[in-house]
């Protein structure tokens, strides 16, 4: 076996290059950073996940410095030599055993302790908390406000620095509810309430979308969380309980309002818009899809499928299935809702903030 | 004239061939069957998993439709692990365990290739749902309510329930003949602290198959009733969506173990042998081998983390779950002190299991990140899992069995695999795996969700996902040469001795390949690694007299007809209960033609 090829170097380089780029993982901008990165922090409850994760992070990064270390030595100082004797038949050593039995075992209650009070921390519900209610569908987000008497649909609208409780369930499958900046993710489960608990620390626009696998649309589950100032979320609250905005008569937006109510689209068949009347007296008042009274000011259509344009609105509706294929909502060809129709309809619906 | 009599005495004996191959009871010859069939479902899963990263290297893919996205991924985990991995532990167990235990065959050699069969029919009925557009496509741990028939109608669900169920059946009845062999068929002399330690992690394989395995069949069963039959078990009404979960992963966690086990048996065979030093500290990791066994039982619900069970349960699993790497750690220092001072040989089965090492002490890590519960509220069901169970899944249970096929091929085949390409065949291994599997930690830190079809392009996902592409085709190609690697080398490749590499257990005592009995006499074990001992350290007279009377297991074709019976019991609640009806009889028939088959 004298004539094996010498591959020391090689070795070295291969085991090397993960150690390296996990190093530098843990310093610069390989990873971290982006919209729904664990580490781009917004919340207290996403906060103490990453305060627990750093010191094991390090921890981890000396045991396998020391371990890839001590097997490629290893590897390279006791391989074989021409003429080698054989070497000690050496079956053990039981106290070595056990100093490296005890080792693992207070690394490991070092990394229980904070792990314990976290889950505890985590656990504990707030005083008084803002609770928003979260169903979960095949494949979209549904948002209650209760005592408030609203729902609104993929985009979850909560004010900065308030505790706030989400509560949820599941209408079909076990979905799950996590965006990254703000909080550890939760199952939501038909016939079970979870919850979570976060405060978020910054205003602006986070991103979740679905994290246990739930059908076709997985993939396309995405949400939203607009974290407002207090005054601004006492506002949008104010304006979602008087409902949609109701169109002037004789725009193209009261045409779209027909076009909503009349055959063919007849979008109120699974859509509500708050407050929003034919002229029969038709409500729309359904609660198949996602509620519409505030579409346009969703920065999202088909959760997360599209960007929320009228172009994409337009295309969503005369055929879902382009961007979403398997989703529930069906197409609309031009017998059913014709190009003016369309473009009066879509109008309407960009028009509802 | 007579060339046609020659060509049908010819055609003749490739008959008597393959029905010598079909009812074979023969330990051997059913370990090769095994380990050819694993290797073609290998390669299965593989091309899956290449469709899965090829969706996968740029953002907003349409090259496969959610649809097919979904069934490729559950796919490829089934086929791995039900398929590829268990059944080429379970190759080694055949061919390895009775020439390591010196016994001349398996405890019950017609259950053998009874299991075998069952593998074989087993693997087929779950992946013909491709040819009906129905594979199964809920993911492999086949989460209630999805799973039902309201959501998953049609049949792929059903190819899931019955495709393991068949299988399971397999599993099951391998790791009781198995038990049985190894606790009492082992030669005279061999107590089991002088157990080869193949042979010690396989018996704790068993041990977790007979207890993990009855969970899943009950989860199966009752899934099967609820879909077919309109019983409410998993019902989040009337009975308990969370039932499902807990009873997949009572089965689910120990099957980890029973997929790593083997091939830390494995390099603890090949560490010590190109080491030329015993393993260090041989009782350490026979106990932490049962240790993790046995804790194995208590952590599945660090699977469930965040289906909110409450603060208490997941602070008790999350103990647990960090107690179990302890012995896991205990047993990478004793590999490490096993090389500490020894004449290592590179050889390529060698470079496998040192890398083996390596990589499943990567995985081990970030098993130890998220066993950290508030940690596992954003990794789970992120790729940072993917890579986690993808580096002890593969750099852990494939490497190691790599460097079983690399050191026992000489022994199965009388013949040397290529060291050139041996080598060429673990770098691209190493690297390849490396690139496609390190980068999915980063798209976990960036939070990147598992089992999505396509991803949107302004999440920062691009970069990585197109490197882990890259790297899982330098892996494939790795893996296309060691088939290359094998065939050439059961041609044309060097020819092996009975003692290939210096070994220190008996299967190193016998020819190679062994002879039908395997050993010509009964061997007398007087040391653990008893080869080494007496190759260096004993200096009587080695040349016995070959044993007069040699039992060996007649062949048998029952096996084969009473695995048929249950592929069709299977296949009859996919497609047509008559199936089942006549699949029943089948059963029946064989089952009373097996107890009177007359015993030579």
């Amino acid at each position: 076996m004298a004539d094996l090829i010498r591959c020391r170097r090689g070795i070295v380089l291969g085991t090397l290059a993960p150690l390296l780029t996990l190093v530098l993982a843990g310093c610069s901008g390989i990873t971290g950073g982006e919209v729904q990165s664990a580490n781009e922090l917004a919340g207290d409850n996403a906060r103490s996940i990453w305060n627990l994760f750093v010191p094991i992070f390090w921890l981890s990064v000396v045991i396998f410095v020391l371990v890839q270390g001590a097997l490629i030595y290893a590897v390279i100082k006791f391989r074989a030599k021409e003429g080698d004797p054989i070497p000690a038949q050496l079956h053990g050593n039981t106290k070595v055993e056990v100093a490296w039995t005890i080792a693992p075992a207070i690394i490991l209650a070092v990394i229980l302790v904070p792990t314990i009070t976290t889950i505890a921390s985590l656990a504990e519900e707030p005083d008084d908390p803002y609770v928003v209610d979260v169903v979960g569908h095949q494949w979209w987000w549904e948002f209650e406000y209760e005592d408030e008497g609203f729902k609104t649909g993929n985009v979850m609208h909560i004010p900065v620095d308030q505790p706030v409780e989400v509560r949820m369930t599941a209408s079909d499958v076990i979905h799950s509810f996590y965006a990254p900046n703000l909080f550890g993710k939760q199952d939501l489960i038909p016939g079970r309430t979870t919850h979570i608990y976060f405060t978020a620390e910054e205003t602006g626009e986070f991103y979740g979308q679905c994290y246990e696998f739930c059908g076709v649309q997985h993939a396309n589950m995405h949400f939203r969380i607009m974290v407002h100032e207090q005054d601004e979320f006492d506002e949008w609250i104010a304006s979602q309980q008087e409902g949609a905005i109701e169109p002037e008569p004789d725009t193209i937006e009261a045409e779209g309002k027909e076009v909503f109510f009349q055959q063919g689209a007849a979008c109120h068949a699974c859509h509500a818009i708050d407050g929003a009347v034919a002229e029969d007296g038709t409500e729309a008042v359904a609660e198949v899809g996602p509620n519409l009274t505030n579409l346009g000011d969703r920065p999202i259509l088909g959760a997360g499928s599209l960007e929320n344009t009228p172009e994409n609105l337009r295309d969503w509706i005369r055929d879902p299935h382009e961007s979403k294929p398997g989703n529930e909502m069906p197409a609309f060809s031009e017998s059913q809702i014709s190009d003016e129709d369309l473009d009066a309809l879509v109008a309407y619906l960009s028009s509802l903030r | 004239m007579a060339q046609a009599v020659a060509a049908n005495e010819e055609q003749m004996d490739r008959w008597a061939v393959i029905w010598d191959w079909i009812t074979t009871s023969d330990h051997k010859k059913i370990g090769l069957l095994y380990f050819w069939t694993s290797m073609a479902f290998f390669f299965v899963g593989g091309f899956l998993a290449l469709g899965v990263r090829s969706q996968l290297a740029v953002p907003n893919s349409t090259m496969l439709s959610p649809e097919v996205y979904n069934q490729f991924f559950t796919m490829h985990a089934l086929v791995m692990i039900f398929l590829a991995l268990m059944p080429m532990s379970a190759a080694f167990f055949n061919y390895i365990i009775p020439l390591q235990i010196g016994a001349r065959d398996v405890a019950f050699p017609r259950l053998n290739s009874f299991s075998y069969w069952v593998y074989l029919f087993g693997g087929l009925l779950l992946c013909s749902g491709f040819l009906f557009g129905a594979a199964p496509d809920i993911g492999w741990t086949g989460y209630a309510t999805l799973s039902s028939a309201q959501y998953t109608p049609g049949q792929s669900g059903d190819f899931y329930v019955m495709g393991l169920q068949v299988l399971g059946i397999s599993t099951l009845a391998a790791g009781l003949n198995f038990f049985v062999t190894i606790l009492n068929m082992r030669a005279p002399g061999m107590s089991l602290m002088r157990m080869p330690m193949f042979v010690w992690m396989s018996l704790i394989t068993f041990v977790l198959i007979m207890l993990a395995f009855p969970s899943l069949t009950i989860a199966l069963f009752a899934l099967m009733m609820d879909r077919n039959f309109d019983t409410v078990f998993f019902s989040p009404t009337d009975g308990s969506v969370v039932m499902w979960q807990h009873l997949f992963w009572i089965f689910g966690h120990p099957e980890v173990y029973i997929l790593i086990l083997p091939s830390f048996g494995i390099i603890s065979e090949v560490l010590p042998t190109f080491s030329r030093k015993p393993l260090f500290g041989y009782s350490f990791v026979v106990f932490s081998g049962i240790a993790i066994g046995f804790l194995g039982f208590g952590v599945w619900v660090h699977h469930m983390f965040t289906v909110g069970l409450g603060p208490i349960p997941n602070m008790v699993f999350s103990s647990v779950t960090m107690l179990i790497a302890i012995p896991t750690g205990v047993k990478i220092l004793n590999w490490l002190a096993t090389l500490w001072g020894g004449s290592i040989r590179l050889t390529t089965a060698m470079l496998f299991a040192v890398a083996f090492v390596g990589m499943f002490t990567i995985g081990g890590i970030s098993g130890v990140m998220h066993a950290a519960v508030p940690i596992d509220y954003w990794q789970h069901d992120t790729y940072f899992v993917v890579a986690h169970l993808h580096y002890v899944l593969f750099g852990g249970t494939m490497f190691g069995l790599i460097a079983g096929i690399y050191y026992w091929f000489p022994k199965m085949y009388g013949r040397y695999m290529s060291e050139g390409l041996g080598r060429i065949h673990f770098w691209l291994t190493l690297i390849g795996f490396n690139l496609t599997f390190f980068p999915m930690h980063f798209l976990g830190v960036d939070g990147m969700p598992r089992r999505i079809y396509t991803y949107p392009s302004d999440y920062g996902y691009e970069l990585w996902n197109m490197v882990a592409t890259i790297g899982a085709y330098v892996l494939g190609l790795g893996m296309a040469l060691m088939v290359f690697n094998l065939i050439k080398s059961i041609r044309s490749g060097a020819p092996a001795p009975a003692d290939a590499w210096d070994g220190r257990t008996i299967e190193w005592t016998t020819t190679s390949p062994p002879a039908k009995h395997n050993f010509d006499h009964i061997p007398q074990i007087r040391a653990r690694d008893d080869f080494w001992d007496e190759k260096y350290n004993r200096k009587e007279e080695k040349d016995k007299p070959a044993d007069e009377h040699i039992h060996l297991p007649p062949g048998s074709y029952i096996p084969l007809l009473l695995s048929f019976g249950l592929l069709l019991m299977g296949a009859g609640v996919i497609f047509t209960l008559w199936l089942s009806l006549i699949g029943g009889i089948v059963t029946t028939v064989a089952l009373f033609a097996w107890a009177f088959e007359p015993n030579d």
